[in-house]
């Protein structure tokens, strides 16, 4: 699955029980439900249930809250499936991502951290 | 009238060093122009860094190319609050301001408001003033993964707790009557950070 604009490319990659999400550019849609594309492509994510899930923000270099609030939901329920093992790659020289990704982690204390 | 909240503090008289963007919000639908709040934001951003390294030493909280980052963040997320809050019946252009005074750096972000608008954002205020940040930041997102059909965050103040909660910003609101018959309100959102 993927979507794509002029400014951001959100996409899934599966491989065999690993899906890997990733989201590129800059994300900085109105309101939660400008959002909703994005949110049912994580929506299907979470019912497939992988066993290991990879979110690659690595090139994503805005986000705004809105966005913040629909990355963290999404964080929350993968949570809640606790069979799925979550990494999510960030990159130590986008500060957003520095603080958001603390965050995220302490919605979720299993939520592995990678920084390249 | 005016009705300070906050850590509200007037624009410096003293002041050198500023940089001032005007918007008239009523001359594009907002939907065409929300792509802007984040070319000026970048924009604000990239500009604050021509400070720096000149006045870079150790002693600063962050590295210029977090300055950048941030700068950007914030004035994103004060634009965009703006352009929401905004009272689009009044002819009222938004602008926003940044100043930088030794090490403080100050946006003023200025918008008309209607009276209902400002209610809503007084109770905003006020929750984020007497919560603890931290505790009222991961409560709202958990708030919202439970309702995510939540459709409009104007009421969420995600951006803001954001600022205090990770980059120790002080806030500071000034609402003002600017005239009245027809009544128009301006609402002067104040960020302050220590670099």
């Amino acid at each position: 699955m993927e979507i794509k604009t002029e400014e951001y490319r959100v996409a899934s990659i599966i491989d065999y029980q690993t899906i890997r999400i990733i989201f590129e550019g800059e994300l900085q849609l109105p309101n939660i439900d400008e959002y909703e594309p994005i949110a049912e492509l994580l929506n299907q994510i979470v019912i497939t249930a992988p066993s290991q899930l990879i979110l690659d923000l690595r090139q994503l270099r805005s986000l705004n809250s809105s966005g913040i609030i629909v990355l963290a939901t999404f964080v929350i329920d993968i949570g809640e499936q606790e069979t799925i093992d979550m990494i999510v790659q960030g990159s130590p020289e986008i500060t957003w991502q520095v603080k958001a990704l603390k965050n995220f982690r302490r919605l979720m204390p299993k939520l592995q951290l990678e920084w390249k | 009238m005016t009705q300070i909240f906050g850590d509200f503090v007037e624009v410096s008289a003293k002041s050198k060093e500023y940089l001032v963007l005007g918007f008239s919000p009523s001359s594009i639908p907002l939907k065409q122009r929300w792509r802007n709040n984040g070319l000026s934001a970048d924009f604000i951003g990239d500009y604050l860094t021509t400070f720096f390294p000149a006045t870079y030493d150790n002693k600063m909280c962050y590295k210029p190319t977090e300055i950048k980052s941030i700068v950007s963040y914030i004035a994103n997320e004060l634009l965009e609050n703006a352009m929401k809050y905004n009272d689009e019946t009044q002819d009222y252009s938004i602008n926003i301001r940044l100043e930088l005074l030794n090490n403080n750096l100050r946006f003023y972000v200025t918008n008309s408001i209607s009276p209902a608008t400002m209610e809503q954002l007084k109770k905003v205020i006020q929750e984020l003033l007497s919560e603890d940040p931290q505790k009222l930041y991961f409560h709202r997102l958990e708030q919202n993964a439970i309702n995510t059909k939540t459709s409009n965050i104007i009421h969420s103040g995600l951006g803001l707790l954001t600022m205090l909660n990770d980059y120790m910003a002080k806030l500071g609101w000034k609402f003002e009557i600017i005239q009245q018959d027809p009544q128009v309100i301006t609402v002067t959102t104040m960020v302050e950070l220590i670099l």
